[in-house]
């Protein structure tokens, strides 16, 4: 953070080099220096403590695919990682490289508004933690000063009895994603959601949390109408934008139609499976 | 200009290179290692793949500082220098006309090999979706299909065994402080006797054993940690420097009121595996070096 400091706005944070080494091949991106961040230990770890989930912003993509503590207790997560490029580019991806870029057809973004998660950051001035809402700014802007680093993720404990569901269509597997969408769903004893969260992808400049389509979804059993109605409302606050991809606007709106309702169903399902605790003694 | 010195096909190479040079051009332009293809420069095409620190990455998308400190393979790695066998994978592309121009190959094979244990009882479609990192223009993707799923069949055959040993160690009373070094990787690749570590950086630590005349080379992971349940995940991957053996796997410790409980589950493929009692030998000896390699000012 001192090197960042020192040269002002010229130095860009080089971690896994995955998005940045393209934009420097390409000479999208001129920076006059770079930070490498790749062999700073401490920033790599993956830890639970009081029951909330840090990853250190050098954290390789891999590693979350790999983890036993996320595939039993945040599998969305795990899910979404594994729509992130592929094997090759995901043994030197950052979870904090990901963040950072902000592209909004980015899927570590999305799972982290669909888990409520905030975004650690640190500079020569102090550090602060900043929610995901206010972090994902526009497509490739973030809260990020030019003298700060993401240094961290934090994703809150999952409630009990919850389901998840990552869904999203790629015209090739490991291509950008043309849109996608991302849910969780918490079931109370009766079987009907209690709390719902639904994250879009490629849906807007940031990726967006549709709160119509989760109020849709509360107090009602997630069945067929429910996800139905949630898609459609999902629908209304979407924007899709022309940069993300060549196909047509109605296209991708149904597409975006079928993914909800697939991750919906698929959060709803998972959801269902989790034994309810027996009654305390 | 900056020195990086990278061990490259089991030999330390050392250089000064511009920062802005790619790992693919380090290796084409300084090594002279010229079976790394360069394709498209943007991370899509595949055909640059080498494995650093044992997984694949593309090197056009890394640079050669990055990769100070590691363990380069490039397909140049894949068979003996001297003329010795091909590796199975090479066989089977070769066996099965998986090759036309021949520009794609190395990233292929490189993108393969390590995924070839996890690709036993795949079916063609798990194998196409494994292989959508490489592109071909000659486009003879069912040969490259058949020549991999050979391979797989391969190693099937090839005496694959699986080690779990579970082990219930008991601690002395400093146990607070050894699931602190038990997760720490140079210590653990240690305590179990996995060499001298040649290298940590946040992928973990870098191990070599000799044993019977070959060289098994190792990167032992930290995973996770759930410092709430005292929980512990550990990731090994090993191979064997000259042939195509590998063992890959994971650690699990949970630390309780009994004592540490060590989960060791290893895929061992084309390696000599040690009897599960001989590797509970080694565990227990292994959660006593734990307590020794304590520093004293972490004692309580």
């Amino acid at each position: 953070v001192e090197l960042l400091r020192e040269h002002g706005g010229g130095a860009r944070v080089l971690a896994g080099g995955q998005s940045l080494v393209p934009m420097l091949n390409f000479r999208l991106a001129r920076p006059q220096c770079l930070v490498d961040i790749g062999r700073v230990a401490s920033l790599a770890f993956i830890r639970v403590h009081e029951g909330r989930l840090l990853i250190g912003a050098g954290t390789r993509q891999s590693a979350v695919e790999r983890s036993p503590l996320i595939a039993e207790r945040w599998p969305l997560l795990r899910s979404a990682v594994l729509h992130v490029g592929l094997p090759q580019t995901r043994s030197r991806g950052t979870i904090g490289g990901s963040v950072a870029h902000a592209d909004a057809a980015a899927e570590i973004p999305v799972a982290l508004a669909a888990l409520d998660a905030s975004v650690h950051l640190r500079s020569s001035r102090g550090t602060r933690v900043v929610r995901w809402s206010d972090f994902f700014r526009f497509e490739f802007v973030t809260d990020c000063a030019e003298d700060e680093m993401v240094t961290a993720v934090e994703i809150p404990t999952q409630r009990e009895r919850t389901g998840s569901s990552f869904h999203e269509h790629a015209t090739r597997h490991g291509d950008f994603a043309t849109t996608g969408a991302a849910s969780t769903l918490t079931l109370d004893e009766d079987g009907r959601c209690a709390h719902a969260s639904l994250a879009l992808l490629a849906c807007g400049p940031a990726p967006v949390r549709a709160h119509e389509a989760e109020a849709a979804l509360v107090g009602a059993p997630p069945t067929g109408p429910a996800a139905a109605e949630a898609a459609e409302r999902a629908l209304a606050v979407t924007e899709f934008r022309r940069g993300h991809s060549d196909l047509p606007e109605r296209y991708r709106r149904r597409l975006l139609r079928a993914l909800v309702e697939a991750a919906i169903d698929g959060a709803a399902r998972k959801a269902e499976a989790v034994p309810t605790p027996e009654p305390g003694p | 200009m900056t020195w990086v010195a990278v061990e490259v096909n089991g030999s330390p190479h050392g250089a000064d290179v511009e920062p802005r040079l790619l790992l693919a051009d380090f290796l084409r332009d300084h090594l002279g290692l010229t079976g790394t293809h360069i394709g498209c420069e943007q991370g899509v095409c595949g055909t640059c793949t080498v494995h650093i620190d044992g997984r694949p990455a593309r090197s056009c998308l890394t640079l050669a500082v990055q990769v100070d400190g590691a363990s380069i393979r490039t397909v140049e790695g894949l068979a003996p220098p001297d003329g010795g066998a091909l590796h199975p994978l090479q066989v089977a592309f070769r066996e099965h006309h998986a090759l036309q121009c021949g520009y794609c190959t190395p990233g292929f094979l490189m993108s393969m090999e390590p995924l070839l244990p996890g690709l036993r009882g795949a079916n063609g479609s798990e194998v196409r979706e494994q292989l959508a990192g490489n592109l071909c223009r000659c486009t003879g993707y069912e040969n490259i299909v058949d020549a991999t799923q050979a391979a797989v069949a391969a190693l099937a055959e090839d005496a694959a065994r699986r080690v779990s040993v579970e082990v219930e160690l008991e601690l002395p009373a400093d146990r607070e402080h050894v699931l602190a070094a038990a997760t720490d990787p140079l210590r653990l690749l240690r305590a179990l006797g996995i060499g001298a570590p040649v290298g940590c950086g946040p992928t973990g630590g870098r191990g070599r054993l000799r044993a019977g005349g070959t060289t098994i080379e190792g990167v032992l992971e930290l995973i996770d940690v759930d410092s709430d349940r005292c929980v512990a995940n550990l990731a090994v991957e090993a191979r064997d420097t000259g042939g195509s053996g590998r063992v890959n796997g994971t650690v699990a410790m949970t630390l309780s009121a009994a004592g540490l409980l060590v989960t060791l589950d290893l895929d061992l493929v084309g390696m000599p595996a040690a009897p599960p009692a001989a590797v509970e030998a080694r565990l227990r000896r292994a959660a006593a070096a734990w307590v020794d390699l304590l520093e004293p000012a972490q004692r309580p």
